[in-house]
């Protein structure tokens, strides 16, 4: 075999869940040689046990997981709102944007300067304006998740190409054949991705509404241990919304992967 | 025995996606395809309409292996589309079978793109299933019937692989199984095998009518070689001029079953020089300029002048 051949395969999956253990447990290990060796204090990082027992203690205790379950409610409900009507709106735009591509482009740079806009800024006018409860979180949470979907869907359901369009006329597919048989799986993959990348957006926009406009849920939590220098608290709901995050991101990976079986 | 199956296509039609559901309803179908005075235009994005196809007339008697030739841009794939009911005309109508075309109709008429048009997220035998799962055939039945056509072209064994699997014939071979698995009377095939190397094409070609012989469709087959439009037709349709029109038919009459050795006989290369001239001339014609040079003569080395 020639010096200069090289396998172009992908890693295969063990080795990337095996990387991404050694990664975790690296981070773990470099945590723990820190506070061990105090080369930090147990203000800026406590020691590994501890956090995780704060985990621990946020999981099993009941207003903890109150919080936990306020979170998790208001992210299924901003999730929910952000793909229905964003995959709806999307295909939408991508149809109307066949036979009018201008509307589409004027539509679609107006979503793009919405999305690069910050809208923390806007989280206090948002108050005086609808108030500070459970929707209220719920809208601001799916803010950004809405406009990528809304984009993704639009872009997704753009791309569903002419010959599968001819395709389906010359067997005379009804308007909901084409749409399930045609275009859904043609357009699936793209939406499955944003739907991931939305979950993530979701989350941060709930967690940041719930730090400042709320009284309950994880981002209260997280800011509440922050501002009272519980810093076990603090790291240890963080390291709950992260797994929580991680988790969620992984399952849509494989699904993501099961359902494109078929990509090259 | 003709009226009967006639009443027949003409109350499938009536049922817009309706498929004969099994193999002997469709084995009677009549498969004449009779083009008269087709005129086609289109309009550009500067709203001026340009004529395609000008009086296109022609007829296929059913179970004929057609081929349309002519030159790049002339309406072939256009012609295809009528035929197809994709495509509305000017003026004229395309009756096949019977029935006056005028929108789709899987059940008599399939065409077999020249991308093939796979679905990609659909394994092989999906695809070529989704002709009968359209129509409403059961599961079980249609796939029957796919895996019955996939092993008359030969992919049998690859039923289960997605289309990213396979090689440029083998997606042709399924786009083609996709277009038999409905039995239809009359099959449209655009360049089908423009983007195979040209071995494969003409073994692609070889096969093709093997397939035929079996099935006995009616075949209009568009492409722009002349050897594999000699190679596979009964009958060649010359498109010619700008706006095209049917410049001559040349009928074909090498005996069948025909093999790739039939190329290399001097009869083969009358017939197809004959349509090289015809082409040659109808180009000269169109630009008024070109004339060959002795540097590069025709086909049998004949040096024509272009009218100036």
């Amino acid at each position: 075999m020639s010096r200069y051949t090289h396998s172009t395969t992908a890693p295969s999956r063990t080795y990337t869940v095996v990387f991404q253990i050694v990664v975790v447990l690296a981070l773990v290990g470099l945590w723990y040689l820190l506070t061990t060796t105090k080369a930090v204090t147990a203000d800026q990082l406590p020691p590994v046990g501890s956090t995780l027992s704060s985990a621990k203690d946020i999981l099993t205790q009941s207003n903890t997981l109150h919080d936990l379950a306020v979170s998790i409610y208001e992210l299924i409900s901003a999730f929910i709102i952000a793909t229905v009507v964003g995959i709806g709106l999307g295909f939408l735009l991508g149809e109307y944007g066949r036979h009018r591509a201008g509307v589409k482009r004027v539509v679609e740079a107006g979503l793009g300067t919405a999305l690069a806009t910050p809208k923390f800024i806007f989280l206090p006018v948002l108050v005086l304006l609808i108030g500070a409860g459970y929707w209220e979180k719920v809208i601001y949470g799916l803010s950004d998740g809405i406009i990528i979907m809304i984009l993704s869907a639009s872009a997704a359901a753009y791309t569903v190409g002419e010959n599968e369009r001819i395709l389906a006329k010359s067997y005379k597919m009804s308007k909901i054949q084409f749409f399930w048989k045609v275009f859904v799986p043609s357009a699936l993959l793209p939406v499955i991705e944003a739907l991931r990348i939305s979950m993530v957006l979701v989350i941060s926009g709930v967690m940041l509404a719930e730090m400042y406009i709320s009284n309950a849920g994880m981002g209260f939590l997280i800011f509440q241990a922050g501002t009272q220098d519980e810093v076990p608290w603090l790291i240890g709901a963080i390291l709950v919304v992260a797994a929580l995050a991680i988790v969620l991101n992984s399952a849509f990976q494989i699904v993501e992967k099961s359902i494109g079986r078929w990509r090259p | 025995m003709t009226q009967s199956i006639n009443k027949f296509s003409m109350k499938a039609s009536a049922e817009p996606n309706a498929i004969n559901p099994t193999s002997a309803d469709l084995t009677g179908h009549d498969g004449t395809v009779d083009v008269r005075g087709l005129t086609v235009c289109y309009t550009d994005s500067r709203k001026q309409k340009h004529t395609v196809l000008q009086d296109v007339s022609f007829n296929v008697p059913s179970g004929t292996f057609a081929t349309v030739i002519g030159p790049s841009g002339s309406g072939k794939s256009t012609l295809l589309k009528i035929l197809g009911g994709l495509h509305p005309a000017e003026a004229g109508e395309t009756v096949i079978g019977g029935r006056l075309i005028t929108e789709p109709n899987p059940d008599l008429v399939t065409i077999v793109f020249q991308d093939s048009s796979l679905l990609p997220w659909r394994t092989v035998i999906r695809n070529v299933a989704l002709p009968l799962e359209t129509a409403g055939v059961n599961r079980l039945e249609r796939e029957e019937r796919a895996q019955k056509v996939l092993e008359l072209v030969g992919l049998g064994d690859c039923i289960h692989k997605y289309p990213r699997e396979l090689s440029g014939g083998m997606k042709q071979r399924v786009a083609i199984a996709r277009g038999l698995v409905v039995e239809p009377s009359v099959l449209l095939m655009d360049e089908p095998f423009a983007a195979l190397d040209e071995q494969s094409r003409y073994e692609m070609g070889e096969e093709l009518l093997k397939l035929w012989d079996r099935l006995k469709s009616t075949v209009i087959f568009v492409t722009h070689n002349l050897s594999e439009a000699v190679f596979l037709a009964d009958k060649v349709i010359v498109l010619e001029g700008r706006p095209a029109t049917v410049g001559q038919t040349v009928d074909v009459n090498f005996s069948r079953p025909r093999d790739l050795g039939l190329m290399v006989s001097p009869e083969f290369h009358v017939v197809r020089d004959q349509l090289y001239t015809s082409l040659k001339r109808d180009r000269i014609r169109s630009s008024g300029t070109y004339s060959w040079s002795q540097e590069s003569p025709g086909p049998n080395g004949e040096l024509l002048k272009g009218d100036r």
